[in-house]
């Protein structure tokens, strides 16, 4: 396999910085890591269905908040969100505007730029394609908050008691956090709880790499379509109806 | 060799010296209460929001980080270029440019959500290569251990030691300052940040307005300590800052042109430009106070010569250097993100929306309270160290 020329300006700079602070060696294999070729492997993925969608009370905001302890402060300024649904128009000359509702959460790039930039390596890749923020080890320099190129990412501004699911613990203070998939459920083969709790079944939730799952099957008839294509991050949630 | 310089530290028993003590100090108390409040009680305390996560103190931490190239360069002038006659200021260059960078970093460890944890980025299981945070924790932190081992070279006098570590140090200034415009440059979820020349335009940034400072400095010093600097120092200065000066504005005529030429950086441009705060930062700030003014002041054979001059136009150019930081922090952050781009979009988490931001008197706190640290270090220092040359005299050999 031939090396393209992102690959090969990647090796470039971490041999340039290698030489400064690690072993070149540990570099290369760091950055093969990032790979994500191997098509045998759980990618997990999720399907929106526009037509579905009502935005009906936006209840999978709630579901998503309590199922996560995702707290509310009821300040615009500084609320977290997981999945928030956004209203979205578009202007077309002859067409009739329409409003449409678009869930909008961590799409759960394959080449995260909010992995990039963690200075502590907190925000990771699963092996199954999950991209995950450890709480324990980010030190709140919202560096990735800047980077993420869908707004996926909130700051705990304030401190929190709500505990709503006992099984996911509280938010920490001065922390960034955002859509796992619902880690701890998929963890135990349910679905993310958005996913489950829509009145309208909007949602689709299941592994891209298995050619026999619903969301491939959808995927695979190109009527869906991801968000911000020119930035060539991979993200993992398809939009379909958009 | 006879020695032509002696270095001697200050008096500092005057009242007025004890009493700048006494402010500066209650102003780095403030600095730390702030800090812990906000720590504790969480960033709702600050302006900032989801969508602008990098204020005020990020402003004034890429400023500090700036300024701190200028003093020194001054004190690199003698140790490693071999002008012999700057080596009467290259002990106080050397300590106000670690100054200045202890005090960037000041804020930005208290600008994290969680100061407690700032040691996890020096686990070797957690350096991340990809990201310049993660690099620049090193470069900061060799970039100050080298200066204050070249501080103590200095005041050793051992000269050869003074030049390697000079040298060191001027390769980890370049990575420092570069590193720091990386960090806006290439994040890449903020379209208007993104840009080649802001690592390049900030080195030069960084020299003029780190130059602007130092003149500042020593002039008050020697003034205040009541000890002679001589003009030739200044007159010389002048002219680097001259120089300095018409490059950052040829830079950032550059950057903004390319941006206003690609139809996908427009928005940002017109945004910036299309009237408002910003607008006002750019052409009266940075073109207007902090380039032209100082430029005329600078070449005017009626002011050029007089040191009221050169300094107004010092601390004209620093206020037009911040001006060009604030340019570089905030409106990227501002303007929305284009999620989805054709579509009119609006949510509870303001998505679609053009932010604003307004520090807190936390952050005023802090900022301020830095500020102080920086000058608060800098008289003890001179009390506790012989930095200051009993005699600032010019001598060309
Ligand atoms: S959507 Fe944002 S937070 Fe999620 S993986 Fe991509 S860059 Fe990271
Ligand atoms: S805020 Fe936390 S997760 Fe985000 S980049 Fe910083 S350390 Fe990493």
């Amino acid at each position: 396999m031939g090396m393209d020329r992102r690959t090969f300006l990647k090796l470039g700079g971490a041999l340039a910085l290698g030489s400064l602070i690690t072993p070149g060696s540990q570099l290369l294999l760091a950055s093969q890591e990032n790979k994500t070729g191997n098509e045998s492997k759980t990618r997990w993925a999720m399907v929106v269905d526009l037509d579905k969608c009502s935005g009906c009370n936006k209840e999978c905001e709630e579901i998503c908040r309590d199922e996560n302890n995702v707290p509310h402060y009821g300040n615009e300024r500084y609320d977290a969100y997981w999945l928030r649904v956004a209203d979205v128009k578009q202007h077309l000359p002859g067409v009739e505007t329409r409003e449409r509702h678009i869930p909008l959460m961590c799409q759960h790039c394959d080449n995260p730029p909010c992995v990039h930039v963690c200075p502590t390596k907190a925000s990771f890749v699963r092996d199954d394609g999950i991209t995950l923020i450890d709480e324990h080890r980010c030190i709140g320099c919202r560096y990735c908050v800047i980077a993420c190129p869908y707004r996926a990412r909130s700051l705990i501004f304030r401190k929190s008691d709500k505990w709503t699911n006992e099984e996911v613990p509280k938010m920490m203070i001065g922390v960034v956090t955002k859509c796992s998939f619902c880690a701890h459920r998929v963890d135990k083969g349910q679905d993310p709880a958005c996913v489950e709790k829509c009145p309208y079944n909007g949602l689709i939730f299941g592994n891209m790499n298995d050619p026999n799952s619903e969301v491939a099957k959808i995927i695979a008839t190109k009527n869906t379509k991801i968000l911000r294509p020119e930035k060539h991050l991979g993200p993992k949630v398809f939009y379909k109806g958009l | 060799m006879a020695r032509k310089y002696y270095f001697a530290r200050i008096e500092g028993k005057t009242p007025k010296y004890y009493w700048t003590v006494g402010i500066l100090g209650a102003l780095v108390l403030g600095w730390l209460v702030a800090s812990y409040i906000r720590f504790v009680e969480g960033m709702y305390l600050t302006g900032m929001s989801h969508s602008v996560p990098w204020a005020g103190c990020k402003v004034l931490f890429v400023l500090f980080v700036g300024l701190s190239a200028g003093s020194f360069i001054l004190s690199a002038l003698a140790a490693i270029f071999k002008q012999k006659e700057y080596k009467v200021l290259s002990r106080v260059g050397g300590y106000v440019a670690i100054l200045f960078m202890l005090g960037a970093l000041a804020i930005l460890l208290t600008d994290e959500g969680r100061p407690d944890r700032v040691l996890l980025l020096f686990v070797p299981g957690n350096i991340n290569p990809r990201s310049m945070l993660s690099l620049n924790a090193f470069i900061y932190t060799s970039y100050i251990t080298c200066g204050i081992l070249y501080l103590w070279a200095q005041l050793r006098e051992k000269e050869k030691v003074a030049t390697a570590l000079g040298i060191v140090a001027t390769v980890l200034a370049v990575g420092v300052h570069s590193g720091t415009g990386f960090l806006f440059s290439i994040a890449n979820g903020r379209e208007a940040f993104f840009t080649p020349i802001t690592p390049i335009a900030f080195v030069v940034a960084a020299l003029s307005s780190g130059t602007g400072i130092a003149m500042i400095i020593l002039y008050t010093t020697f003034k205040l300590t009541k000890r002679t600097i001589d003009m030739k120092f200044f007159i010389q200065l002048r002219r680097i800052l001259t120089g300095l000066i018409f490059f950052v504005i040829y830079l950032m005529t550059i950057e903004h042109l390319t941006h206003l030429y690609v139809p996908e950086h427009q928005e940002a441009e017109f945004y910036i430009f299309g009237g408002g705060f910003f607008t006002w930062a750019f052409w009266g700030g940075l073109i207007g106070i902090g380039g032209l003014i100082p430029i005329i002041l600078l070449l005017n054979p009626a002011t050029r010569d007089k040191m009221k001059w050169i300094l107004t136009a010092s601390a004209l150019h620093v206020f037009g250097v911040l001006c060009e930081r604030m340019i570089i922090v905030l409106p990227g952050q501002f303007l929305p993100q284009p999620i989805m781009p054709g579509y009119e979009i609006g949510s509870a988490f303001r998505d679609g929306v053009i932010t604003n931001y307004l520090p807190s008197v936390a952050e005023w706190t802090q900022i301020v309270g830095v500020i102080a640290l920086v000058a608060l270090l800098y008289i003890l220092g001179l009390r506790m160290l012989p930095l200051l040359p009993v005699e600032g005299k010019y001598i060309k050999e």
